[in-house]
């Protein structure tokens, strides 16, 4: 399997050569932090484009065609026009949060964006709560979209930000507890430690089995309504609310939230990846020894983005079929119905680790 | 097209002229053609409101089958100039009947999918039963004709009341049902389209022969007196008054529209639910903003 | 990397209790406990800084913002200071921030801190640790049940919540 810390330990010993310690450390810092944005950015145009292309195709039509060949520059096109639209100044609001809101939320989605496990040694924030971590900072999101529609000085922006943040936190119970059962089933927090134990022993919804799999499937449903998707997106559902808490942004700060949204998606598909699909671990499958030799040949980054695009799919498939929850339906389905099962499925799971049920 | 046919049957029935029977036939296809236009459209809107998109779409392409027929026949998609005082404006094309004949099948197969994608789904269930709930008197004391009407357990279908063009020889049914809430609407509307499929299916073969146009005076001029007649508008009943004085043109002509009704009664089933529900009782009730202010 | 953040939540501090917009004053506040578990993280703690951001920043500041929106603080008029309850004030906070250097000074803070908690598996406060004080019945243990009191308190609280209020 290919080693990201070849390269790592091999740019760190480069630059210590040249430049005393703190220097290097300051310019690896440098280094990782533009590589951040820079991914960040590369997949948002991904998956904008991959959007508009898999809707068209599940609605019967094709989609972008004319920008470019097969529609391809038609992101670019969309964010350059967002760059140049003009940014509205409002006369009563609060200046101050409302520009700052944006950046809240974006923070926070990068935070999480770098949490990812892209290769095996290629983890950016590798703590040894890995998971925790992961939840604690997806709670700022939060505060940004509160912040967002109360500053607008909008009943209607507000209306939106209040069921945002109702729907988010409660959510976020479900997902807390599903990924504790699956650290049930792996018995350590950090990524990079249960990413290698998929590469060991096999994906973990195939070794959790039944628990597992429920729990996937809970998480693709969590996961939707925490980042305000699917057919949980009544905070910002046009026809009822003119696009909710960020309707009186436009030009570039829209696009922070247009980028945030489409980023959290990713990370959820990743976090999917990571603690279900096996993160960057390839298909093993115990005695066809050649078979997982070819397998292991690819590149962990290569079936990490695989799965994850996977996941990603699914994720608009769900959103694409569906009719819109109201918001009393959405927050009655997570308190009386998902978060009872879910506590059930941890007992379950949590069962079936001591009892040795599991491969 | 409902609405040109009201019109023109106001000013037969005032001058006494009698169309031949292939217009009332032709009219009565073209009636049943819209009709079932009308409904997929309530169809794609209501669940474009409700967010799912993809079902919006299934609905549109399939009415893009209907807008083509109309565009051979009448040379027009959405505003069809096609109904005149005396007949038709013109014949229909040749392959009308073939179009029609390929789009029934088409469409019987497609409102299975419609179905699939959204009536019988939970959420869209959830969303629509026992919203909205009109009960007959007060359809009746406001005066919604139409599906919300019978939806609520009011007989109100002006083809079986009164028939007129080709309804008297043709065997459909009366959709009603009794429960008035939004779920009731929708499956209504759903339930004529098959209907209308049936009507369609009976007439399309035996199309007589004859005028498709009476011949009549350049100048109009309508008898002195008060007329009034209706049709089964998709969205209601579509009434025409007219009064002349014996001029050229009338004293007065109003159009009872079917939109008003209907928007008045919007305060009265949406008391007590969510704002989240105005959306989905306002898409079942079926308004048309336009159609309001005649 | 210290003086960064000491800077940070100095200002942020200062800034909470000076505005006078209330919901500015939360954000500000989120910044002095985002600054402090900073500081955890800076020490090598994650797990405490971890938990510090979930139930801090994400929970009780978005209470906060919550209530402030439910009950439409954010309109409400500053009133002016008296002079006499000014310098009340002031007398307090000057006691009290005597008493704070003093302790702080006397206190031997060096002999305490020689190695950063590291959060190997060999650690005393790694997760393992905490997750089997939890469950001990030992003299340390006994954590689990109580944590889960203050689930039945929230239960209690909401109970009382519904049987109060006005119709």
């Amino acid at each position: 399997m290919f080693d990201f810390q070849i390269v790592s330990t091999w740019l760190h010993g480069v630059l210590t050569g040249v430049m005393p310690e703190w220097a290097a450390i300051l310019t690896e810092s440098v280094l990782v932090a533009l590589l951040i944005i820079t991914l960040y950015a590369v997949f948002a145009i991904v998956l904008i484009y991959m959007e508009r292309k898999i809707c068209a195709f599940f609605q019967c039509r094709l989609g972008p065609m004319r920008v470019g060949k097969w529609g391809l520059l038609q992101v670019f096109s969309d964010v350059f026009k967002m760059l140049t639209k003009e940014i509205i100044e409002m006369r009563q609001s609060d200046r101050l949060l409302h520009n700052m809101a944006p950046f809240l939320v974006v923070a926070a989605s990068m935070t999480t964006f770098a949490c990812l496990p892209w290769n095996m040694g290629g983890h950016i924030i590798d703590f040894n709560v890995g998971v925790f971590f992961f939840l604690a900072i997806g709670s700022i999101g939060v505060v940004g979209i509160l912040l967002a529609g109360w500053s607008s000085n909008n009943k209607y922006s507000l209306i939106g930000a209040m069921r945002s943040g109702a729907q988010i936190i409660s959510y976020e119970l479900s997902i807390g507890m599903v990924m504790l059962t699956m650290i049930c089933l792996t018995g350590t927090m950090s990524f990079s430690e249960i990413c290698q134990q998929q590469a060991d022993y096999g994906w973990n919804i195939l070794r959790g089995h039944v628990p597992a799999v429920l729990a996937f499937i809970i998480y693709l449903i969590a996961g939707n309504a925490e980042c305000n998707r699917g057919p949980f997106d009544l905070p910002e559902s046009e026809s009822e609310l003119t696009a909710g808490y960020h309707t009186e942004y436009s030009g570039m700060h829209f696009g922070y939230y247009y980028l945030a949204e489409y980023l959290n998606l990713f990370i959820c598909a990743g976090m999917a990846t990571t603690i279900f699909l096996g993160g960057w671990a390839p298909i093993y499958f115990p005695g066809l020894e050649g078979f997982n030799d070819v397998m292991a040949m690819i590149p962990g980054c290569v079936w990490f983005l695989g799965k994850t695009f996977f996941v990603v799919f699914l994720l608009m498939w769900e959103r694409w079929t569906f009719p819109r929850l109201r918001i009393d339906q959405i927050l009655s389905l997570e308190w009386k119905y998902l978060l009872p099962f879910t506590m059930v499925l941890l007992v379950v799971m949590a069962l079936c680790v001591s009892l040795g049920l599991t491969f | 097209m409902q609405n040109r046919h009201a019109l023109c049957m106001c000013i037969e029935k005032a001058m006494g002229v009698e169309v031949s029977d292939r217009v009332k036939v032709i009219r009565t296809i073209m009636d049943e053609l819209q009709r079932i236009d009308s409904h997929i459209l309530f169809f794609s809107c209501l669940a474009q409101d409700l967010g799912a998109t993809t079902a919006f779409l299934y609905g549109f392409r399939d009415r893009e089958k209907i807008l083509d027929i109309f565009e051979e026949t009448c040379g027009g998609r959405l505003i069809l100039n096609y109904n005149t005082i005396g007949g038709v404006m013109a014949d229909i094309h040749p392959n009308f009947q073939k179009r029609v004949k390929e789009f029934i099948p088409y469409m019987r197969k497609n409102i299975n999918e419609y179905f699939d994608i959204f009536i019988n789904n939970v959420i869209f269930q959830h969303r629509a039963k026992g919203i909205g709930t009109l009960t007959k008197e007060q359809c009746i004391a406001f005066g919604c004709t139409g599906g919300t009407g019978r939806a609520a357990g009011w007989h109100n279908d002006v083809r079986k009341r009164m028939p007129y063009a080709a309804y008297d020889r043709v065997q459909f049914n009366e959709v009603t049902r009794t429960e008035g809430d939004s779920y009731a609407r929708v499956l209504v509307r759903m339930d004529e389209i098959l209907e209308s499929l049936n009507i369609i299916e009976q007439l399309i073969d035996n199309i007589p022969e004859g005028n498709y146009r009476e011949k009549m005076k350049p100048i109009i001029k309508v008898p002195a007196g008060t007329y009034y007649t209706a049709v089964e508008g998709s969205r209601g009943e579509f009434g025409v008054l007219l009064e002349s004085k014996g001029d050229k043109s009338p004293y007065r002509l109003h159009y009872r529209s079917t939109g008003l009704p209907l928007v008045a009664v919007m305060d009265t089933a949406c008391k007590d639910h969510l704002l989240a529900d105005l959306i989905t009782i306002g898409g079942t009730v079926d308004y048309v903003v336009p159609d309001i202010d005649r | 990397m210290f003086v960064i953040l000491a800077v940070v939540i100095v200002l942020s501090s200062i800034a909470t209790v000076v505005t006078k917009s209330i919901v500015r004053a939360a954000t500000y506040l989120l910044f002095v406990l985002l600054g402090t578990a900073g500081l955890y993280f800076l020490m090598g703690y994650t797990f405490l800084g971890s938990v510090q951001v979930m139930v801090y920043a994400g929970g009780i500041i978005v209470l906060y913002v919550f209530s402030i929106l439910l009950t439409e603080g954010g309109k409400d008029e500053v009133f002016k200071r008296k002079a006499k309850d000014a310098s009340w004030a002031f007398l307090l906070s000057l006691v009290g921030f005597i008493t704070f250097i003093s302790v702080f000074l006397t206190h031997g803070f060096k002999a305490a801190v020689l190695s950063a908690p590291s959060e190997t598996a060999n650690a005393a406060t790694s997760i393992s640790s905490i997750g089997s004080n939890m469950l001990s019945t030992g003299e340390n243990g006994y954590l689990l049940p109580f944590e889960a009191v203050s689930v039945l308190l929230l239960a209690c609280i909401v109970a009382g919540l519904l049987i109060a209020r006005k119709r």
